[in-house]
């Protein structure tokens, strides 16, 4: 769902939209603050803040842009901020073990499952919170443009960030 | 584990994350959604109690030069403590339009440089407002005596004096001491100072603005 320009929206109109929108593209919050922290509770305020900045700028939404290009953009500038915070950066390093937490009480057991998640989270913390965005944003399989759109950075360089991240993440998994 | 691999853990934690409705519900209530505390809240707040703490400078100090217009070190003191609380307000009134520019919906390159300088600017800031005091306690002390009917200056103007060249001395050395503190060869240093005097926030600011540029030009 692609939304109008919020510009001329009724206050009521704006929050149902809002509201329509953060549901169907929420997964890009959980994303997000998976990816920069790893204390549940800090990524339940992370993700809190996330939509709290969403809700301010959406009054400023230019519906002519991709609504989760925009989502990303607010989302990562406010988890890098977040993570930079001296509170929060002594608290989001937490162990692994807490990711167990992350599995939803109807999911099976899953060793390989968790496996595979720590080493993700491994390979993740690995990174800066900019480079963290962009794997993020390459592992989501999102186009070099789309990329580009949100780090604001040039195609190009993307395109040279992302040859330079796979081959890191390809030497540091086979010194793992 | 290949890359592929990776991108199915990607998958699958997305998949997680999706069945995890209790975080759905949390970021979604409206009222919550309306009471969350920006990062920068404090900083704006403090530049307001900046701004406070600028006019009643500026009250005290007008108000006393302007009664003592017929002697000039009355004046000056009143001046000294009005062009002080004039600085302190236009530095938080820039801190502020620094804070109310930040649009998160920029790029990330973009606004994580913004907030870079905003950090900068605030240790600046700091700076500005901190150090003058080693001469404004004497100006704020003759204020204070007047008001007491001493002219301090006219009874002991050596002390006035004295203390204007220990005020200047220790300003000139605060300021020298920084800058050599900070020489490439004093990395240790650099450390303490940056930690005792500047705080973390330069150091901070200073080390997401060299991370910026160096993801922008790798």
């Amino acid at each position: 769902m692609q939304p109008d320009s919020t510009l001329a929206m009724a206050p009521a109109d704006l929050a149902t939209r809002f509201h329509a929108l953060l549901d169907e593209h929420r997964r890009i919050v959980f994303k997000v603050a998976a990816s920069y922290c790893r204390d549940p509770h800090d990524r339940n305020d992370l993700a809190q803040e996330i939509a709290a900045q969403l809700w301010r700028a959406f009054p400023k939404y230019d519906g002519q842009r991709t609504f989760s290009t925009w989502m990303y953009r607010i989302a990562l500038n406010v988890a890098i901020s977040f993570v930079r915070s001296s509170i929060q950066h002594d608290r989001h390093i937490v162990a692994l073990d807490e990711t167990v937490h992350d599995r939803p009480a109807e999911t099976n057991a899953d060793p390989e499952a968790d496996e595979r998640l720590s080493m993700l989270y491994r390979c993740i913390d690995r990174f800066d919170p900019l480079n963290r965005a962009l794997l993020l944003l390459y592992l989501d399989e999102r186009s070099h443009r789309d990329i580009a759109d949100i780090l604001g950075i040039s195609e190009t360089n993307v395109a040279t960030k992302i040859g330079r991240l796979k081959q890191r993440l390809r030497d540091e998994m086979a010194d793992a | 584990m290949e890359l592929d691999d990776l991108k199915s853990a990607w998958r699958m934690l997305d998949r997680r994350l999706e069945q995890q409705s209790a975080l759905t519900q949390h970021i979604f209530r409206q009222d919550r959604l309306a009471r969350a505390q920006s990062k920068l809240r404090p900083l704006y707040w403090g530049q307001i109690l900046q701004i406070l703490f600028g006019m009643a400078m500026i009250a005290c100090g007008a108000a006393f030069w302007t009664q003592h217009r017929d002697a000039l070190h009355l004046m000056v003191a009143g001046l000294t403590l009005h062009v002080y609380g004039a600085a302190t307000i236009i530095l938080a009134g820039i801190t502020l339009g620094k804070i109310s520019r930040i649009d998160y919906s920029a790029a990330v390159v973009d606004i994580q440089k913004q907030l870079g300088r905003l950090g900068r600017f605030y240790v600046f800031n700091g700076l500005t407002v901190g150090l003058p005091w080693w001469l404004l306690w004497i100006a704020c002390l003759m204020i204070l005596a007047t008001a007491a009917g001493v002219d301090l200056y006219a009874v002991a103007p050596a002390f006035v004096w004295i203390n204007v060249a220990v005020g200047i001395a220790g300003l000139l050395a605060t300021r020298w001491f920084l800058r050599w503190s900070r020489g490439p060869r004093r990395p240790r240093l650099t450390k303490a100072v940056d930690d005792a005097l500047v705080g973390m926030s330069l150091r901070r600011a200073q080390r997401v603005l060299d991370e910026i540029a160096a993801f922008e030009h790798s």
